[in-house]
């Protein structure tokens, strides 16, 4: 396994001999110099003057009516400074909720007030001045509960006597526990499946997996009582998503809270959110004067934190003879935990983006998304992609197995391969440009793939899985998807970036120099990143989604070259030449075949900020330029079709596993990752995104997962027994491979970059791990315990192939009409049950 | 309460303390030594790696009370800033007037060679499990110099990390095993022909 | 964690009569790799805690006149690990250096992972495999205990409050003719999910003479096979030894008779360690 590391060489770089700016070079990161001597400052690190300490009591039951909370006691204790409960803040806070049912559920409150609905909820907080005091006064506080039954498992969920988890909340489309649904209906799958020559089905269910960033989920409130300002230090993704979400609930002015955030140690889409913790700091620093310091311990961020969505999916993939995929069918459970903030749109984006690299004529998708007695579900790199195409890419396989077709082959055969871009997909994705084809032979290649199929050795297996990931945020709920940047030509010739989309490991401040440096000719080291602020910057999104390189990079690609007309319409005064005629770079603007005469950009902007009257008549002074980028994306159709992302980038994965008889370990020994990322503006940084990515694909296939039992106890919720990777599960990633097809939508051709190395890794793996033992995994996670049981009982019954957990129905076959399960709250036609009848109103919430 | 004093990166560091007080708490509130960063606080995530008398330890799972007179080692310690002249970058500097003013800093020259790796490998995406991934390596390779990659691996064995997939991070360990050796055999007396 | 005072004993004596003075409110410190972690949970609440680590005499390694291989209580995972030890006791020190990770074997100590009797920690079966005796101190005197005696079958130890153990004596290099230590755990820095430890004596005749088998993480304490050791391994030929078959023998003794998937699977890793154990032992026995 000890092979040298390849690395990207100036050598390399400098094979592109046309390339002379720093897009498209490994140059090192800004970032670095303080987070390697220990000097960046994460949330934790943060001290102000007289900040005191908040910690919050959570629920140790899963479901349960909560008839008291007492915080008499806990108030008495030692350095105790202010205490809360749900109780306290009724009716004064306004609940918050779901993106989908934005303006009807908020089902969100900083504590829990009338019932307990997963382990971890908030039921108390308290201020104390030391963190020992805070947590010995938890200590304290006295809580009656009656508990309820706990409802874990999704499927369980749509019983009609499944205990009701959200009460007196009215759904716009759904009832009971089922909160919402979700649809696809393009082209007439019914008849495809009548006309296929294969169809096959299987059951699939996917894990719960934590983002379990490193750096604890925390905040610092600190209200000024002269000026009623509201100043939050949040360790989030969004600092615009938490000012406004804050401001109304605590029912100030936005322009009154200001959010700002330190070094923030990554996300993975697990803090691209309010939580509760950000409001009950910002409650007691309003009602004591003082900093509230409230930092989560990493208990607390397994049970409260967001979790990837679990899913069940009844899927099925129907082909003609020749291996061509004519139709997909699928009935989703899609378990958004006790509440969701984005939950409900991972469905959305993972089902449509998912289906990609394929463009499937016949699409029929329902979905009953529910709500259990668990953890939060929410984004998670990958947003539902990694799910779906776990189910979809092994159904591939199957049916290439079915059809005697080589599974390299069946793909090659399906994916995108148009005869010309943009080119439009029945499910309504407009793909700009992709290499996937190349990318699909290129991993196979890499990993030996023809060699292994030809002779296969005992316990070790080839697998193979593509996928196409979005780089947009435009979701169902969620009309936009912008990112701007603010640029300032500083009067010493240096340049400020502002912007509000948090770099959490993402290298924004290098990615965005070297944007900035080629468009001005200005020196990389005279640029800097001003830290997000909602005081200063300019409105964006936030960083999720895979949009930094792309939309983020647009709006400072568009605002740097806004900045440069503006300085080369004022250096072409002062030096009495034409614009056309002018040069930029070198920091200087200079006659074209000039570049050591010519003007400082430092002279320019001092004389466009203090020697105004040399400015050309009407010139606004100052250089200084913004942008604001939305991206031509299309909201959902009715259909659900649509053009959810502005580019699409492209994995192709092959992985070869060795499986251990004795044990069931399974080990990825090899893998080859090829990708379309379009332009890439720095290949080390985009390299370690891709090689991040795998290794939350491989948490998800072979370990992590949200383990509760019965009652809804999350027994799994530390890093002793949270099955997080370490360097020592990993194969060497050396075979990495771009295939650029730069974007043609996004003007500098990048392509989303974060999240798509996640996508295919659990599918890939599943399918050489049944390439190695003739084992078809239809449960995440593949944990040496279920592997060596899968082994033992397809030795029992005397099987090559088997599908495991033999628990789950089988289904193929012919299919009948009445073996599918029905949804619960799906089709809009036969959306006319009675409520009432269906769910009882013994609750009298309705 | 109980009195604790505690050599930090050299400084003596002396105070009276709640006897629960970690190592970690210590680093960070009484040092006032922010890099040493708190992941878990269960053993697990090596964010909170420091060298105590020249041997590794999670910071977080260590009373200060149990390293009472010993030596500490963080990440502040490997490559302490100094005071140099400040970089002027700006093209109308003044420098050939005025002599620049001395401030404190560190660049990639000064940087221990682990560090210098984990930069030029991009070793670190958010940089939170870097601080002790850095105290680890180093601790590692001083003892051994000529690793395997595997080797490598099984050092950071005890250090989480979400983002890198740690490929880098071994890639920088090699790297700095490398230099450390090379470092190691110029520092004996001949240094000439030092490119 | 909860307020506690902390004392620290400069002998094993002072550290008894503290312990006496204090009962069940007080804990021993050693590393505290483990004691930590409960008190940081605070499921453990001791209000005293009573360090061994100024005590003089509870650290290092030395080996008796005997040949017998004594152990010091505090001795850490890491000077284990780094001592070159001959014969059998080099597994001892492989062991040491192959469990949890890096910063965590600088501070854990054998005996605070013994007196944790974690079964799935490998310092039990280590010592429950070779039949190490576990010297103690308490304010009745010294006493010696077999680790049949220590761990308790239904987890902890045998120990009472004012008990400190002060030293394990391993059997003399010449004792085994070959001690293999074989564990699962999906991922490195894991506590083991099953373990075998198999230690094995040879006779002049080159047949194997006493054998034991310990197996960890399986039920609350460490178990010695010796029903399976007694029937098919002392005494057999080592030619002639089936694996397979003690692998089974073995896992029916150690496993409770449940049919939960993790108790299959138990069964299944008992024998395959079992397996691996005993082949690495034999093959040490042939050289």
């Amino acid at each position: 396994m000890t092979q040298a590391p390849t690395r990207p060489t100036d050598s390399q770089d400098d094979a592109a001999p046309e390339r002379t700016g720093l897009v498209g070079r490994s140059v090192p990161r800004r970032e670095d110099l303080a987070l390697l001597t220990g000097t960046a400052r994460f949330i934790d690190d943060l001290k102000l003057p007289g900040m005191v300490y908040a910690k919050i009591l959570r629920s140790k039951v899963a479901h349960a009516r909560l008839r008291a909370v007492d915080l008499t006691r806990a108030r008495a204790m030692p350095g105790v400074l202010d205490a809360l409960c749900g109780a306290d803040l009724a009716g004064k806070v306004k609940p918050w909720g779901d993106l989908m049912q934005d303006l009807l559920v908020g089902d969100h409150t900083p504590f829990a007030t009338d019932k307990v609905l997963y382990e971890g909820q908030e039921i108390a907080a308290v201020v104390a001045a030391t963190k020992y005091q805070a947590l010995d006064a938890l200590e304290a506080i006295d809580v009656d509960l009656d508990l309820l039954p706990a409802l874990v498992d999704p499927e369980d969920a749509l019983a009609p006597d499944a205990p009701l988890i959200q009460e007196g909340i009215s759904y716009e489309f759904g009832n009971g526990n089922v909160f919402d649904r979700y649809r696809v209906r393009v082209g007439d799958a019914e008849r495809a499946a009548a006309e296929a020559a294969v169809v096959v089905r299987q059951r699939f269910a996917t894990n719960r997996q934590a983002g379990a960033a490193l750096d604890p989920h925390g905040c610092i409130a600190s209200y000024d009582s002269f000026t009623h300002e509201l100043t939050v230090y949040s360790s989030t993704q969004s600092i615009y998503m938490v000012r406004d979400v804050l401001a109304d609930v605590l029912q100030i002015p936005r322009n009154k809270v200001r959010v700002i955030v330190p070094e923030v140690g990554a996300g993975f889409g697990s803090k691209a959110q309010i939580f509760p913790y950000e409001v009950i700091a910002s409650i007691f620093s309003m009602r004591i004067g003082r900093p509230v310091h409230l930092v989560l311990g990493r208990k607390e961020i397994f049970q409260s934190g967001t979790a990837r969505n679990g899913q069940v999916r009844y899927a099925e993939l129907m082909c003609k003879r020749d291996g061509t995929i004519t139709g997909y069918r699928d009935y989703v459970v899609h378990n958004c935990g006790a509440m969701s903030v984005w939950g409900n749109q991972v469905i959305h984006i993972g089902t449509n983006v998912g289906m990609l690299p394929y463009a499937v004529p016949n699409v029929h998708v329902d979905s009953d998304i529910v709500h259990t007695n668990t953890a939060p579900g929410g984004a998670l790199r990958g947003f539902g992609i990694p799910q779906m195409i776990w189910a979809k890419e092994q159904l591939v396989d199957m049916a290439a197995a079915e059809l005697g077709i080589d599974p390299l082959e069946m793909r090659a055969r399906n994916v995108i391969r148009p005869e010309s871009f943009p080119y439009r997909t029945p499910m309504g994705q407009v793909i700009d440009s992709t290499s996937v084809y190349d990318c699909l032979h290129k991993s196979a290649e890499a990993i030996g793939w023809a060699g292994a199929k030809a002779e296969p050795k005992p316990y070790e297996g080839v697998g193979l899985a593509v996928s196409m990931k979005y780089t947009s945020c435009r979701h169902p709920s969620f009309d936009t998807d912008l990112s701007a940047v603010r640029l300032r030509l500083e009067t010493d010739g240096t340049v400020t970036i502002y912007s509000s989309d948090v770099s959490h490991g993402q290298s924004h401040a290098t990615m965005l120099a070297q944007i900035v440096s080629d468009g001005l000719g200005v020196g990389f080291e005279k640029i800097t990143l001003a830290r997000p602020d909602s005081l200063t910057s300019p409105f964006g999104l936030g960083t999720y989604a895979s949009r930094g390189a792309a939309v983020l990079g647009t709006a400072c690609r568009l605002a740097t070259e806004r900045l440069r007309a503006k300085v080369l319409t004022m250096a072409a005064h002062v030096l009495e030449a034409a614009p056309d005629d002018l040069e930029i770079g070198n920091d200087r603007v200079y006659v074209k075949g000039l570049p050591d005469s010519g003007l400082y950009l430092e002279i320019l902007a001092g004389m466009a900020a203090y020697r105004t009257h040399q400015l050309p008549d009407g010139f606004e002074p100052t250089l200084e330029a913004v942008a604001t980028y939305d991206t031509p994306t299309e909201r959902e159709h009715a259909d659900g079709s649509g053009n959810l992302s502005v580019t699409y980038s492209t994995a192709a994965h092959a992985a070869r596993v060795r499986v251990d008889p004795d044990t069931g370990l399974v080990r990825v020994v090899d893998y080859a990752m090829a990708h379309d990322t379009g332009v890439v503006i720095n290949p080390l940084v985009v390299e370690g995104q891709h090689q991040g990515g795998f290794l939350m694909g491989l948490g998800m296939v072979l370990g992590e997962d949200y383990v509760y039992d019965k009652d809804g106890h999350l027994l799994n919720a530390s890093f002793k027994d949270y099955l997080a990777p370490t360097a020592t599960d990993m194969p060497e990633l050396t075979k990495l491979y771009e295939i650029p097809a730069p974007s043609v939508t996004i003007p500098g051709g990048q392509k989303g970059a974060g999240e798509s190395g996640t996508g295919p890794v659990p599918a890939a793996v599943g399918n050489a791990v049944f390439d190695a033992t003739g084992v078809r995994f239809t449960a995440l996670p593949i944990t040496p315990q279920k592997m060596l049981l899968a082994l033992r009982e397809k030795e029992r019954r005397g099987v090559k192939t088997f599908r495991y957990p033999d628990d789950m129905p089988d289904f193929r076959g012919p299919r009948r009409p009445d073996d599918w399960p029905t949804p619960r709250a799906a089709d809009e036609a036969e959306f006319d049950w009675d409520f009432d009848d269906e769910f009882g109103d013994e609750d009298g919430a309705e | 309460m109980q009195r604790v004093t505690i050599t930090v990166n050299g400084t003596e560091v002396s105070s009276e303390i709640d006897e629960r007080t970690l190592l970690l708490e210590f680093i960070r509130d009484v040092a006032g030594l922010t890099g040493t960063h708190n992941g878990c606080l269960e053993a697990r995530c090596g964010c909170c790696s420091v060298e105590v008398d020249g041997g590794i330890v999670k910071s977080c799972n260590v009373l200060a009370l149990q390293v009472n007179g010993c030596e500490v080692t963080t990440i502040e310690g490997l490559s302490p800033q100094r005071l140099r002249p400040v970089e002027h970058i700006t093209s109308q500097s003044l420098a050939g007037v005025y002599q620049p003013l001395d401030a404190l800093g560190a660049d990639a020259s000064t940087l221990h060679p682990v560090q210098k790796a984990f930069h030029s490998c991009h070793a670190l995406q958010c940089g939170f499990c870097t601080p002790g991934m850095v105290m680890v390596l180093k601790n590692y390779l001083e003892e051994n110099p000529n690793p395997t990659r595997d080797d490598v691996r099984s050092a950071i064995a005890g250090n989480l990390c979400r983002c890198t997939g740690y490929q880098h991070i071994v890639d920088a360990g090699m790297a700095a095993a490398e230099e450390m050796r090379t470092s190691e055999s110029i520092s004996e007396p001949s240094l000439a022909g030092d490119a | 964690m909860k307020p506690f005072t902390f004392l620290t004993p400069t002998d094993a004596h002072e550290a008894v009569a503290l312990m006496a003075e204090h009962g069940t409110s007080a804990r021993l410190i050693a590393g505290g790799q483990s004691l930590l972690l409960a008190m940081k949970e605070r499921t453990a609440t001791p209000s005293v805690l009573v360090s061994l680590s100024s005590v003089t005499g509870l650290s290092g390694i030395t080996t008796g006149s005997s040949g017998e291989l004594s152990v010091g209580t505090t001795t850490t995972y890491a000077v284990l690990a780094d001592a070159a030890l001959p014969g059998w006791h080099a597994e001892i020190s492989r062991m040491a250096g192959d469990l949890a990770d890096r910063p965590v074997r600088t501070m854990g100590t054998i005996g605070g992972a013994i007196c944790a009797a974690d079964p799935r920690f490998d310092m039990p079966v280590l010592v429950m495999g070779t039949g190490a005796r576990l010297e103690v101190l308490g304010a009745a005197g010294a006493r010696t205990i077999d680790p049949s005696d220590f761990f308790l079958a239904g987890g902890g130890t045998c120990l009472s409050p004012d008990e400190v153990l002060t030293a394990i004596h391993f059997p003399e290099r010449e004792h085994y003719r070959a001690v293999a230590f074989e564990k699962f755990r999906q991922r490195q820095f894991d506590a083991a999910t099953a373990s075998v430890l198999c230690a094995l004596t040879q006779g002049s005749d080159g047949r194997i003479g006493a054998a034991r088998i310990a197996v960890g993480a399986v039920a609350p304490s460490p178990r010695l096979c010796s029903a399976t050791t007694e029937a098919m391994v002392s005494g057999a030929d080592p030619f002639a030894l089936d694996l397979e078959e003690v692998g089974v023998a073995v896992a029916a003794e150690v496993l409770p008779e449940t049919d939960t998937g993790t108790a299959r699977y138990h069964c299944e890793l008992v024998k395959a360690l079992t397996r691996r154990a005993l082949a690495r032992a034999l093959s040490t026995l042939g050289s």
